[in-house]
Formats: C-alpha cells, structure tokens, sequence
C-alpha cells in the first residue's frame, strides 16, 4: 500500500492544534480543519465525574484495612524492630559488606578497557556504560537512559529487556550496556529497583508500575535518590550537552 | 476547564480509531479522571493536549486489541470517507491495522502506526506526543516498517 499522504500535508493533531490555537501557524482554518472543528463542536461531550477527594488520612485508613495494607503495616512494624535490634548487614558473593538496601555502581568500557565510572570522568561517544546492582532483598532492576530535557531516549522495549531479578546479597550486572553516540544530548542514566514484595503481582510489569514523570526525573536529575511506591530510584548524568 | 476545551477535539480523535460513540466517551471519562487522580502538572495547554492525545490514543488502542476477535464486525463500523473526501485520517491505513497488524505490532509500535499511517503525524509530532526524542521515533518507524513489509509480503 502507498505511504499515507496527509491531505494538506497537515496531521490531526496539527489539525487540532490550530483548530484549538495552541500552535504558532497565525491565519485561517484550511477547509478540513473548518470541518473538523465543526464536527468538534457538535460533539456533545457527556459530563465529566471526578471521583470524590479524599484525605490523605483517609486513604491510608482504608488502605490499611485491606488484607495487603494490614500485612504491609505489621512488615513494616516487624522491618523496623528488627532494624533497631540487629545491624542490617549482608555479605554478597566477593565478601564485601554493604549496609542498606541497596546499591548500585556504575563502570564504563573505553576500548575494550572497563573502569569505574567515578565523577570525574568524562564520558564521549563510542564509551558504554553499565551498571551492577546488589539489594538486600529480592529485588527486580531496570533501567532507561534520558536526555538532558528528561525526554526518555530508551524506547519500552529496551526498558522492559533490561530488567533483571536480583537476590539477596549477589551483585548483579544489567545484560547489556549503553552506547553514547553523536549527537550529545546530555543524556541521564535512571536505574530503578524495586523489592519483589513490592512488586510480586506486576513484576511482569514492572516498568510500567513505576511511574517516572517529568517531576520525578526532575528531582532524580538533581542529584537526590527517590523513593516511591516502594521501589528506589537513582540518577546520573552521563555528560552535558555542547561538551565534546 | 481542561475537560471543556480539550474534550471536544480528544472525543473526536477517538472516534476515528474507535467507532462507537459509547466506548470514546468512556475512554475520554477514563483518561481524564486518570490526569484528575494524578494531579499532572503542564508547562501549557499544548502539553496538556499532548498527554489527552497519547492517553486517547493508547486506550483506544487496548480497546481495539480486546475486539481483536471481531475484526468483521469493527471493520463495518470503521466510518467511511465521505463523498468530499475530507476525511482527517487514512482510512485504508486504519482498516489495515484492523485487519490483523495490530496483532503483530506491540503498543508503542501501534501507537506509531497510528499516528503516522493513520493520522498523518510527522516524526517531530510523534516525538512531542510521546515525549521522546526523535531517534527513538526514528527506530520506532524502522521496527514497524519491517513488520509492515513482512505482514504485507503475506
């Protein structure tokens, strides 16, 4: 079949942009677009209705009387007893001891040589990075590579086949790297982990469980660890956009 | 306010894909009480249109995918052109999709298909509307183009 030819060489959704004044084009409606927007308008849109608001207090009360939310709280009890009593410490498969929940090292190959990716290295095209990651507890790890606007450069199917099941205490590596190519775009290396319990009746899918926003890459892109929905998240920029 | 000056073009969108009134009303209530409960932030309305015509667009999609089973029956309903020819979208294209592409075709590489076999969006407008750069639109269309010449060449 022929490549579709838009008529007018405009989208729908230019169509839709200049019909509803949020493009730049200045001038009039094509004769397609007129008749878009007056199908449009005679839509009649059926009334829209918002679930109540509840407070925060309220939604945790009712998540709480759940089966799930009653067995997290009592985990969460027991997690924190258990905390104060016993130093959290597991040993992994070299023998080094890492406190916490989890953590993940970063190392980059450079002609054929791999080294630790430490801040002061500059990254350029051809290098690849990797990443290992060890946790506490059994655990699923993904990862997506961003550009300097956030805007997610790792397409789902990437994102979805580097996801890895860690157990507890063994070091772990992504299967496989990332290449940085021409052109620099500033990219931002996302790695995500999120204990099993967490995330045992998704794990299938579990990238789309996390919901990594703009605000959230935001905050990650600032340097700070983000916890949310019970699964870890941490950012690293790989290099700056107009560097060599 | 965003429900009244975004619905209207949202609800016709999705009539084009999914040509039951009662299920594109249902899919605009789904996608704007989803943008309601997360409480998205948008630098501007065009943004906002944005993430309406990608949520429109995916349910549609899902939609679509559980019909999968009647092909014969969405195909009739699928709106003809009308005689000025006018018609916004590639009707082939989406009857195509119909037809069986959409079982061979994952959910971003439907979305693709749709919004450039089907809508007419160029890589730019892609990547606005999936908030992706343009080199994964790029490898988007080449994934999808492989599966095209490989479902057509059936």
């Amino acid at each position: 079949m022929d490549k579709h030819t838009p008529i007018e060489n405009s989208s729908l959704f230019q169509d839709h942009l200049t019909i509803l004044g949020l493009d730049d084009q200045a001038g009039d409606l094509s004769p397609r677009q007129l008749k878009e927007k007056e199908r449009m308008e005679e839509l009649v849109l059926p009334p829209l209705t918002l679930p109540e608001s509840k407070s925060v207090w309220q939604t945790v009360w009712q998540w709480l009387l759940t089966p799930a939310g009653g067995s997290a709280a009592l985990a969460a009890v027991a997690a924190l007893f258990v905390a104060i009593t016993v130093p959290l410490k597991v040993e992994d498969e070299t023998g080094l001891k890492f406190k916490g929940t989890y953590r993940v090292n970063l190392y980059f190959e450079r002609q054929g040589e791999v080294r630790p990716l430490e801040e002061k290295v500059t990254l350029s095209d051809g290098d690849k990075v990797g990443a290992t990651v060890i946790a506490a507890e059994k655990s699923v790890a993904f990862w997506m590579v961003t550009d300097d606007q956030l805007k997610v450069l790792s397409d789902s199917d990437e994102v979805v086949e580097s996801r890895i099941t860690l157990e507890p205490g063994v070091r772990q590596s992504f299967k496989s790297s990332f290449e940085l190519v021409a052109p620099n775009e500033g990219e931002f290396l996302v790695v995500v982990v999120c204990p099993l319990k967490v995330v045992s009746d998704v794990a299938d899918k579990v990238v789309e469980f996390v919901d990594l926003d703009q605000a959230l890459l935001s905050k990650l892109s600032q340097g700070n660890k983000v916890d949310q929905a019970g699964c870890h998240m941490m950012g690293r920029r790989l290099r700056v956009r107009g560097t060599p | 306010m965003l429900y009244q000056k975004l619905g209207g073009a949202a609800l016709s969108k999705t009539l084009y894909i999914v040509p039951r009134q009662d299920v594109a009303e249902e899919i605009l209530q789904e996608v704007f009480i989803k943008l309601w409960n997360k409480k998205v932030q948008f630098e501007s309305l065009r943004q906002a249109y944005s993430w309406v015509y990608r949520a429109c667009t995916n349910a549609a999609i899902d939609f679509l995918r559980k019909k999968a089973n009647q092909t014969a029956e969405l195909l009739e309903e699928v709106h003809e052109v009308d005689d000025a020819g006018v018609s916004p979208i590639d009707q082939a294209s989406l009857k195509q999709l119909l037809g069986g592409l959409l079982k061979e075709l994952n959910d971003d590489e439907s979305s693709y298909f749709i919004y450039h076999h089907v809508e007419g969006m160029t890589q730019n407008e892609i990547a606005e509307v999936l908030g992706v750069s343009r080199r994964t639109v790029v490898r988007l269309q080449q994934r999808v183009q492989a599966k095209l010449e490989k479902f057509r060449g059936r």
